[in-house]
C-alpha cells in the first residue's frame, strides 16, 4: 500500500530526527536495541500479573477498561506532540495536503502505541485465561483487530480536536472530569447495596454510557473467559466497534478542515518565594546559587512538570492499590503504565536543553552551570523516586538504603551527564564499565524498578561503548541484588567530581551545548 | 485572484485588522508596506486561510481558502518565521515541497536546479539544512515558494538576512513571476526594494489600509512624511 505523501514526510522526517537524536545522545540507542526484550518482558510481566489478579478471583471488567483508557491516553500524548511541533506545523500549515491524508497522519503517529498495546493486552488476556489458539477464538483475534483500528481512529479524533480548537483541550479534560465524577459517584451510590465493592464496580462499569457508547463493553463482552464468546457476540462487537471508529473518522475528517492552532509553548508562572531565595542565596552566596536557581526554575517551568504529575498520579493509585489489596502487588502495573508516559516526554526534555548556547553567550561559568544543571535535574528525577517510597512502606531498611542510593546515582548520572560521564571516569573504561553494571543491577534487581529503568533509558543517562559487551553485563546483573554496588558507583563519582580541575570542566562540558 | 471584503480580525483587546477591503490582479506584484505590529503578518495569514477573520470573506481564486485546501496548491509561501527541517538536505526539503504541490519529477528536479544556482546554493544542494547559515537557510525558504510555479506568491519578510547577490535574485524572479502571469504579495521593509519589484503597494496602518495604488504614483520610504509617527518620548 502507497502511504500519502504527507505520511511518507514524516516518516523519513522522524527517522532523520532520530538519527540526529542518537548522535547527539547514542544512550538511547540502548532503548531501542532492548525495545525487543523489554516488550517481551513487558508482555510476560502482563501475562503473570494477570494469573495473580484472575487466581485471587479480582474482576476483570474494571481493568481492562482501565487498561484500554490508558492505552488510548498514552497514544493521546503522542498526538499532542505532533501538534506541539512547530516546524512541522509551521510547514505543514502552508502545503496542499489532502484532509483525510492529514488524518491518516494522526493515525500513522498512534501505530507504534497500538501495537505496544495489542501486545500487552494480548498478553495480559492470555494470563487471565482467555484462549486465542483455538478456532472458535478467531473471531476474538478479529475483535483486537476492531480494537486496534478504533484505538487509532479514537486517538486521531482526540488529538485533532485538541489541536483544532481553542477550547478543545480544556472540553476534552472538563468532560473526563466530569465523566468520572459521575462515575464514582455512581459506584459510591451502588454500594449502599451491600454488594461487594468489585461486582458493583463491575455493575458500574459494564453500564457506563461512555463506556457502552464508545464500543469498549462489547470488546470486554467478547473477551474476557467469564463471558463465553459466541461468534455473534464477537461478531457485534467488531460491527461496533467498526462502526465508531468509521463514525470518529468522519468527524475526524470533517474537523481537520479547521485551520491549525498556533500553540505557543507558555511557560508556567512559577516564582521562589522571598523566603526560598533567601535560603538558596544563604547555601549557595556565590553565583552558583543563582544558577541552580535558574535551572530549578527553567525545570519547574518547563514540560519537566508533567514528569512528577504522571509520578503523583501513580503514587496516589498505588497507594490506593496497595491500601485496598495489601498482599497485591498491582500497583507495579500501575507504576509502568506511568513509567511509559514518562518516557514518552523525553523528546521535549531532552530539547529544552538546547537554549543552554545562551548560557554560553553569556559568559555564565562552565562549573556553576553544571552545578545547577546536576542540582534541578537530580532534584527532579530523586523526587520521582522517592515518591515511590510509600508505596512500598513494608520495605526493609535494606530496600530503602537502596533506593536511597538509586536516587543519588541517577541523579549524578541524569539528562547531560554523560559527557561528564566520560570525563569524570578520565577515559578509564574500567570505571565507566562499573558504573553502568552497577547501575543496571540496581535498577533491574526489583519491579519498582522500572521506573527509573525508564528515565535512565529516555535520558541517555549512560553511553554503552558496545552492544553485546553491555547485554552480557545485563544479562550478568539480573542475577545480582543488593545496594553496596551502587553506593560504590557514587562514591566513584563523588571522588571523581572532587578531583577534576575546572578547566578540564569546561573543556568537557561545553561539548554537550555543541 | 484575491478578494477580501470588510475583513476584521480582533486578538483579544488588540484591532489587528478592520474594515480591509481588497481585490488583488493576476500579472501584479502587491508591496504591502506598514510598521511593525500594523497587521500585514495577519492579513497574509488570513489570505492563506490559516487564520480565520472575525468578520468578512476572503476568496482565493473564487474559493474559501480556509475550506478548500486544494488553493494552497497554486500559492508559493515565505513566513516571516525561520523555521526549517534542519535534518535533510535542502534538495530533499525542495523535493518534498514540490511533491506535496504534485510537481512532476522532471519538472520539479529542473526547478531545483535552476532557484538552486540562480540563489547561489547550488553547491550547498546536498548539506543538511542544519548545517548551513542563515542567510543560506532563507534562500531555501525563497525558493521553496518558487517550486511548482505557483499562481501567486505570498512573502512575509523575505528579505530578512539575505545578502544583496539572493535580493537581486529574488527581483529577478518575482519579475519573472509576473510576466509569466503569476501575482505576488510582498510584506517587506526594504522601500528600495518594493519600489523596485511592485506594481502596487498597499499600506497598512493600525489594521487599516491607510493607501493602496500604483507603485510610481505613491512614495514610500524615509523622506515620506508618515502619519501616526510614534512620538519619541
Amino acid at each position: 500500500m502507497k502511504l500519502p505523501l504527507v505520511v511518507q514526510f514524516r516518516r523519513e522526517l522522524s527517522t532523520r530526527r532520530q538519527s540526529a537524536l542518537f548522535d547527539r545522545h547514542p544512550g538511547l540507542i540502548v532503548l531501542v536495541a532492548f525495545a525487543g526484550p523489554v516488550l517481551a518482558v513487558a508482555g510476560f510481566s502482563a501475562y503473570r500479573s494477570m494469573q495473580e489478579y484472575t487466581a485471587k478471583g479480582l474482576p476483570i471488567v474494571p481493568l481492562l477498561l482501565v487498561a484500554c483508557v490508558a492505552w488510548i491516553g498514552i497514544g493521546l500524548s503522542r498526538q499532542l506532540r505532533l501538534n506541539r511541533d512547530r516546524k512541522w506545523n509551521n510547514f505543514i500549515r502552508y502545503m496542499p495536503v489532502r484532509p483525510i491524508h492529514l488524518v491518516a497522519l494522526h493515525a500513522y503517529v498512534g501505530i507504534p502505541v497500538g501495537i505496544i498495546g495489542i501486545v500487552l493486552l494480548t498478553c495480559g488476556l492470555c494470563g487471565a485465561g482467555v484462549e486465542f489458539w483455538t478456532i472458535r477464538a478467531a473471531v476474538k483475534w478479529l475483535t483486537i483487530g476492531a480494537v486496534f483500528v478504533w484505538v487509532l481512529s479514537l486517538q486521531s479524533f482526540l488529538g485533532i480536536v485538541a489541536s483544532r480548537f481553542s477550547w478543545g483541550q480544556r472540553f476534552l479534560l472538563s468532560a473526563l472530569a466530569l465523566w468520572g465524577i459521575l462515575f464514582l459517584g455512581r459506584f459510591a451510590w451502588s454500594l449502599r447495596s451491600g454488594n461487594p465493592y468489585t461486582s458493583c464496580l463491575t455493575d458500574v462499569c459494564l453500564t457506563d454510557p461512555v463506556f457502552v457508547a464508545s464500543g469498549m463493553i462489547s470488546l470486554v463482552c467478547t473477551l474476557i473467559p467469564q463471558r463465553i464468546a459466541f461468534p455473534a457476540k464477537g461478531f457485534w462487537a467488531v460491527l461496533h466497534l467498526t462502526a465508531v471508529s468509521a463514525i470518529l473518522t468522519a468527524l475526524s475528517w470533517k474537523l481537520i478542515r479547521q485551520p491549525l492552532l498556533s500553540i505557543a509553548a507558555r511557560p508556567k508562572d512559577l516564582f521562589f518565594t522571598v523566603p526560598l531565595r533567601k535560603l538558596i542565596s544563604r547555601i549557595f552566596p556565590d553565583s552558583r546559587g543563582g544558577q541552580i536557581a535558574v535551572e530549578l526554575l527553567r525545570m519547574l517551568r518547563g514540560p519537566h512538570i508533567r514528569l512528577l504529575f504522571y509520578v503523583t498520579v501513580s503514587v496516589i493509585t498505588g497507594l490506593g492499590l496497595q491500601f485496598a489489596y495489601p498482599d497485591g502487588s498491582y500497583h507495579i502495573l500501575i507504576l509502568v503504565v506511568f513509567a511509559v508516559f514518562a518516557a514518552n516526554e523525553r523528546a521535549d526534555l531532552l530539547q529544552i536543553r538546547q537554549a543552554d548556547f545562551l548560557y554560553y553567550l553569556h559568559g555564565v561559568d562552565a562549573q556553576d552551570y553544571l552545578r545547577g544543571l546536576t542540582a534541578s535535574v537530580g532534584l527532579l528525577i530523586s523526587i520521582l523516586c522517592i515518591m515511590q517510597v510509600p508505596i512500598f512502606r513494608d520495605c526493609d531498611i535494606h530496600t530503602y538504603s537502596r533506593m536511597i542510593c538509586l536516587c543519588i546515582a541517577i541523579a549524578f548520572s541524569s539528562m547531560g551527564m554523560n559527557v561528564a560521564f566520560d570525563h569524570y571516569s578520565r577515559n578509564t573504561k574500567f570505571f565507566k564499565y562499573l558504573i553502568t553494571v552497577m547501575l543496571f543491577i540496581a535498577v533491574l534487581s526489583k519491579a519498582w524498578g522500572m521506573i527509573p529503568l525508564v528515565v535512565l533509558l529516555s535520558f541517555n543517562v549512560i553511553r554503552i561503548p558496545c552492544f553485546i559487551y553491555s547485554l552480557i553485563l545485563v544479562i550478568l546483573s539480573f542475577s545480582a541484588n543488593g545496594f553496596l554496588p551502587l553506593l560504590i558507583a557514587g562514591i566513584v563519582v563523588v571522588s571523581e567530581i572532587a578531583r577534576t580541575p575546572p578547566n578540564t570542566v569546561k573543556k568537557w562540558y561545553w561539548k554537550i551545548v555543541e | 485572484m484575491i478578494q477580501l471584503e470588510n475583513i476584521r480580525k480582533q486578538f483579544d483587546q488588540c484591532v489587528a485588522l478592520d474594515r480591509v477591503s481588497l481585490d488583488l490582479e493576476d500579472g501584479r506584484t502587491y508591496g504591502l508596506w506598514g510598521r511593525n505590529g500594523a497587521g500585514k503578518t495577519t492579513l497574509i495569514r488570513i489570505i492563506l486561510g490559516v487564520l480565520p477573520p472575525d468578520r468578512g470573506s476572503v476568496r482565493v481564486f473564487g474559493n474559501d481558502p480556509k475550506k478548500d485546501w486544494s488553493v494552497r496548491r497554486e500559492i508559493g509561501m515565505v513566513t516571516d518565521e525561520d523555521e526549517y527541517f534542519p535534518e535533510i538536505t535542502i534538495e530533499e526539503f525542495l523535493w518534498w515541497v514540490g511533491k506535496l504541490r504534485l510537481v512532476k519529477e522532471s519538472v520539479l528536479e529542473e526547478q531545483i536546479e535552476r532557484y538552486t544556482r540562480a540563489f547561489y546554493i547550488d553547491e550547498h544542494k546536498n548539506h543538511l539544512i542544519g548545517s548551513l547559515s542563515h542567510g543560506t537557510r532563507r534562500k531555501v525558504s525563497v525558493i521553496s515558494a518558487f517550486i511548482g510555479a505557483p499562481k501567486l506568491i505570498v512573502m512575509d519578510e523575505p528579505l530578512n538576512s539575505l545578502d544583496i547577490d539572493s535580493i537581486e535574485a529574488l527581483c529577478h524572479s518575482l519579475k519573472k513571476h509576473r510576466q509569466d502571469g503569476g501575482a505576488a504579495l510582498v510584506a517587506c521593509h526594504d522601500a528600495t526594494f518594493i519600489k523596485e519589484v511592485c506594481t502596487d503597494i498597499i499600506e497598512i496602518d493600525k489594521g487599516r489600509i491607510l493607501r493602496h495604488g500604483p507603485a510610481e504614483t505613491l512614495d514610500i520610504g524615509f523622506s515620506v512624511k508618515r502619519k501616526n509617527k510614534p512620538s519619541k518620548e
